[in-house]
């Protein structure tokens, strides 16, 4: 059965446990491209964007953890950058036979979690670049989660087609016991 | 560059004020402080992240931004359940309540990171004899590796090598907090670029 790319919210620690059981986890400035039943995941999100791609005819998709718009030196790793990682991961789909036009797309991040006032804001330069170079390719993004000041934590589970998405931010009531509620 | 005196100069700037810092903290709660690992060191900006690790924990940081002669960040980290203790610490000494909701807490901690960040800021201008004044502390309160990596990301817009002053306190009140200066625009000219 087709399954077609959706968004989850997570909220619930057991339910976040089961989920990111036996992920294959793709570090900062990384990415990992595999078929169902496969999960994969990032963690810990600032201002980085993760860039997911799906295949909902054979449930084969990407997910990249970019950390800038563009290269500002030399081109280290393709994915860790969003204007070189999106054409970068479209070639590993033609690779396997995928064309863009059958692709879905999910941009999770680009939060301002320090919220610094002097620079510039990265997370949501990310996000832009990011929807810019989509729209051009003409790839839907039917699930997105970005910006705010909320770390976040992705597992896209190829079985399907589920980004599951949960917050890293917290608070003092909620952790302590000894703190009103 | 830097050279090895070069070096040996700014260890000795950052040993002098993260001791201050301690001194602050042990002041503050009334107790035992110890300044477990005092570090100076000069990697790519991405690297620190591996360097400060801890990719699942969930810290309570205070950070500031210096600026004056030499840009920076200063940073104060503990895990969130640590932090939690420590603050109940203060608030039972100076202000004699048990009872604490999630503003007191931010306020509380925002106050004892101001007073720590003061005491460097202050150590750093005796040493260097550079003026710097740093923002109000703001709390956030995530993932380290979200926050250090909003950091370093900026950071390595900029420079290809990023210096990080690391320290790491520890007592019966205040366990596992680490601190951090992140000098930034201004200070390798300063201190060692130019030279």
């Amino acid at each position: 059965m087709k399954q077609y790319l959706k968004l989850r919210r997570l909220t619930n620690s057991v339910e976040i446990n089961e989920v990111r059981r036996g992920s294959v986890v793709v570090g900062i400035g990384g990415y990992a491209i595999d078929k169902s039943p496969t999960k994969i995941a990032t963690w810990a999100l600032g201002s980085c964007v993760a860039i997911i791609f799906y295949d909902p005819y054979t449930s084969t998709g990407t997910l990249a953890h970019s950390l800038l718009p563009r290269p500002l030196r030399g081109v280290d790793l393709p994915t860790k950058y969003v204007s070189t990682a999106i054409p970068y991961l479209l070639r590993k789909f033609k690779a396997l036979g995928i064309p863009p036009r059958r692709l879905q797309s999910a941009l999770i991040g680009g939060a301002n979690i320090l919220q610094l006032d002097n620079g510039p804001n990265i997370g949501r330069s990310n996000v832009d670049k990011a929807r810019l170079l989509l729209k051009k390719l003409s790839i839907p993004i039917v699930a997105i989660d970005v910006g705010g000041t909320s770390g976040r934590n992705v597992v896209l589970d190829l079985s399907t087609g589920t980004v599951y998405v949960w917050y890293t931010r917290s608070t003092f009531t909620a952790f302590s016991h000894r703190f009103k509620r | 560059m830097a050279e090895p005196s070069q070096l040996e100069m700014l260890r000795h700037f950052a040993e002098e004020a993260f001791k201050k810092a301690a001194q602050s903290i042990r002041t503050l709660l009334g107790s035992n402080v110890k300044l477990e690992l005092v570090s100076l060191e000069i990697l790519p900006p991405l690297q620190s992240l591996e360097t400060i690790g801890g990719q699942d924990l969930t810290v309570a940081a205070a950070y500031s931004a210096i600026k004056g002669d030499w840009n920076g960040v200063m940073l104060f980290m503990m895990p969130l359940e640590y932090a939690g203790e420590t603050i109940s610490v203060l608030v039972e000494s100076f202000l004699e309540q048990s009872e604490i909701d999630e503003e007191l807490a931010v306020e509380t901690y925002r106050e004892f990171a101001n007073i720590v960040f003061g005491s460097i800021a202050t150590a750093l201008y005796n040493k260097t004899r550079t003026k710097i004044m740093f923002s109000p502390p703001k709390v956030v309160i995530d993932s380290i590796m979200a926050i250090l990596e909003s950091i370093a990301i900026r950071y390595s817009m900029q420079f290809d090598e990023l210096l990080l002053f690391r320290a790491k306190i520890g007592g019966e009140k205040v366990r596992n907090a680490t601190l951090l200066i992140i000098p930034g625009q201004g200070f390798a000219d300063l201190f060692y670029g130019a030279a």
